[in-house]
């Protein structure tokens, strides 16, 4: 499968490209600096339309993985007109899968997360009005609305905080060591590694497999907390996840040996 | 009581003007691009810088062009309708604006057949024009701050086309949705000071309802959209239209 990925060298456009592996041919593409790849590589910024659609031809899916949170000028310009420039380029070019990334909290937001347990990701989103959230769940509306006028499938993958497994734990400045056995994390949290193989799953799932043509999943790991429900990613997407990131939520190290 | 009024150099714009200024202390203004040459028109691009805060300071209510303002390229639209109705209703939110007026369209609900009665509680169904997807996303903007409280915000979908005069024009001109600027003006000034929770699900609840839609068409016979909103929170119409 041709695929562009957006955003594809921030934080986690790493181990997408890593799970995608040479299974695929990707396009790569990002506002910032070319990663060290054997890909196609292409320097573009997804605030313009233009530049977008021209990345787009040729392409099968579209990932997107971009995002800007502090700037309120830029979030709007990358967070919502992106996606509303990569649904353009999907009708364009006839691309009929589109995969969307974000933060959980652009469906559960406050209103939901200080209120109740078990949200799962085919509630309405209420994602409030802080800057991060209200943009991305903007530019999710956007792509819900082209779904519904156009033959594209569009999924939505939810992340919010990624650890890599090996730093968990592992002396000072290693993340999680500050919260360890204190339950301080998020009960919203998935290793890298899992995270890229989350989207790789939902990039070779047929699409006469989708129930509609618009799909959210909240990805996690398995933690006992019972916040979030992850049940629609492990069934929909057939994906399991390979860190369960124990010594976020234990009182002591429960690894074996430890 | 002192409004401001954005998008003030648009068509839609002067119209609410003019029917608005006769009785209140009117602040008009809109985007750089539009207000050259304009000597009553604040210009202010609705950063999140000052300039927004200047300009609602002291201000009691806010009338904002949701739709049916300045052409514009689709990013453009996208831009205004988005980030600057955000930028706007932070610093209202901040400098204590009690009531935010959101004009929106009820061609959100185009897509539904005349022979259904659609009313507040219908899901709208935008296309992806980005004229029609940029009014859905304004909703969607003030929703989210209406949710969270802090400032009042009606949610004005008006009918189509707007007509100049009173009910009878509108009757007359043979469209199921039109909206009598009479009408309009009823429906904006009721909008400025109506108790929002009127006749909400949540009326008992101890939190203040801050956000309603609410459809604005003229209440003819035949009218296309049912006015239960429009009768039950801003006291119009009651009885009128479409039967």
């Amino acid at each position: 499968m041709n695929i562009l990925i957006l955003g594809g060298n921030g934080m986690l456009g790493p181990w997408v490209v890593d799970a995608l592996g040479d299974r695929h041919r990707l396009r790569i593409t990002d506002i910032g600096e070319p990663p060290a790849t054997t890909h196609e590589w292409r320097q573009i910024d997804v605030s313009s339309l233009d530049a977008v659609v021209d990345a787009a031809e040729g392409m099968d899916a579209i990932i997107n993985l971009s995002v800007l949170r502090p700037h309120r000028r830029i979030a709007f310009d990358v967070n919502t007109r992106g996606n509303y420039n990569m649904m353009v380029a999907a009708v364009a070019h006839g691309i009929r899968r589109v995969i969307n990334t974000g933060p959980h909290f652009q469906l559960a937001g406050p209103g939901y997360e200080d209120w109740d347990f078990d949200l799962n990701p085919d509630m309405p989103p209420q994602p409030g009005t802080r800057l991060y959230a209200h943009t991305k769940a903007l530019g999710q509306e956007i792509d819900r609305v082209f779904t519904t006028r156009h033959d594209i499938y569009l999924q939505t993958l939810l992340f919010y905080h990624l650890y890599d497994p090996g730093d968990i734990g592992n002396g000072p400045g290693g993340s999680g060591v500050e919260s360890l056995g204190k339950d301080m994390m998020v009960p919203y949290s998935i290793a890298w590694p899992d995270a890229g193989e989350a989207i790789r799953c939902a990039v070779e799932l047929p699409l006469e497999r989708l129930p509609t043509r618009a799909e959210t999943y909240m990805v996690f790991t398995d933690i006992p907390h019972a916040k979030f429900n992850n049940t629609k990613a492990r069934r929909q997407l057939g994906w399991q996840p390979r860190y369960h990131l124990e010594l976020l939520w234990n009182k002591s190290d429960p690894r074996p040996g430890a | 009581m002192r409004l401001l009024l954005t998008s003030a150099t648009s068509g839609l714009g002067r119209t609410v003007a003019a029917l608005l200024g006769p009785d209140h202390d009117l602040v008009l203004t809109d985007l750089t691009t539009h207000t050259g040459g304009s000597t009553n028109v604040t210009a202010c691009d609705l950063g999140d810088d000052d300039s927004t805060d200047r300009l609602v300071d002291g201000i009691d209510a806010i009338v904002h062009i949701g739709y049916g303002g300045h052409f514009a390229s689709a990013s453009e639209l996208l831009d205004v309708h988005t980030r600057c109705t955000y930028n706007l209703l932070t610093a209202a939110r901040s400098a204590g604006v009690g009531r935010f007026v959101n004009l929106s369209t009820l061609r959100l609900l185009d897509d539904y057949p005349e022979y259904l009665t659609v009313t507040e509680n219908w899901r709208s169904t935008p296309g992806v024009e980005p004229v029609i997807l940029s009014a859905h996303l304004t909703e969607y903007v003030c929703r989210e701050f209406g949710r969270e409280g802090g400032i009042k915000i009606a949610n004005l979908r008006l009918g189509f086309p707007l007509v100049e005069g009173d009910t009878a024009a509108a009757a007359g001109s043979g469209d199921s949705a039109a909206l009598a600027s009479d009408d309009l003006s009823a429906a904006i000034s009721a909008a400025l000071t109506a108790d929002l929770g009127a006749n909400a699900q949540s009326t008992d609840a101890p939190h203040p309802v801050s956000f309603r839609t609410i459809h604005v068409q003229s209440p003819i016979p035949g009218g296309r959209f049912l006015l239960k909103g429009a009768a039950s929170i801003l006291g119009l119409w009651e009885g009128q239209g479409v039967a």
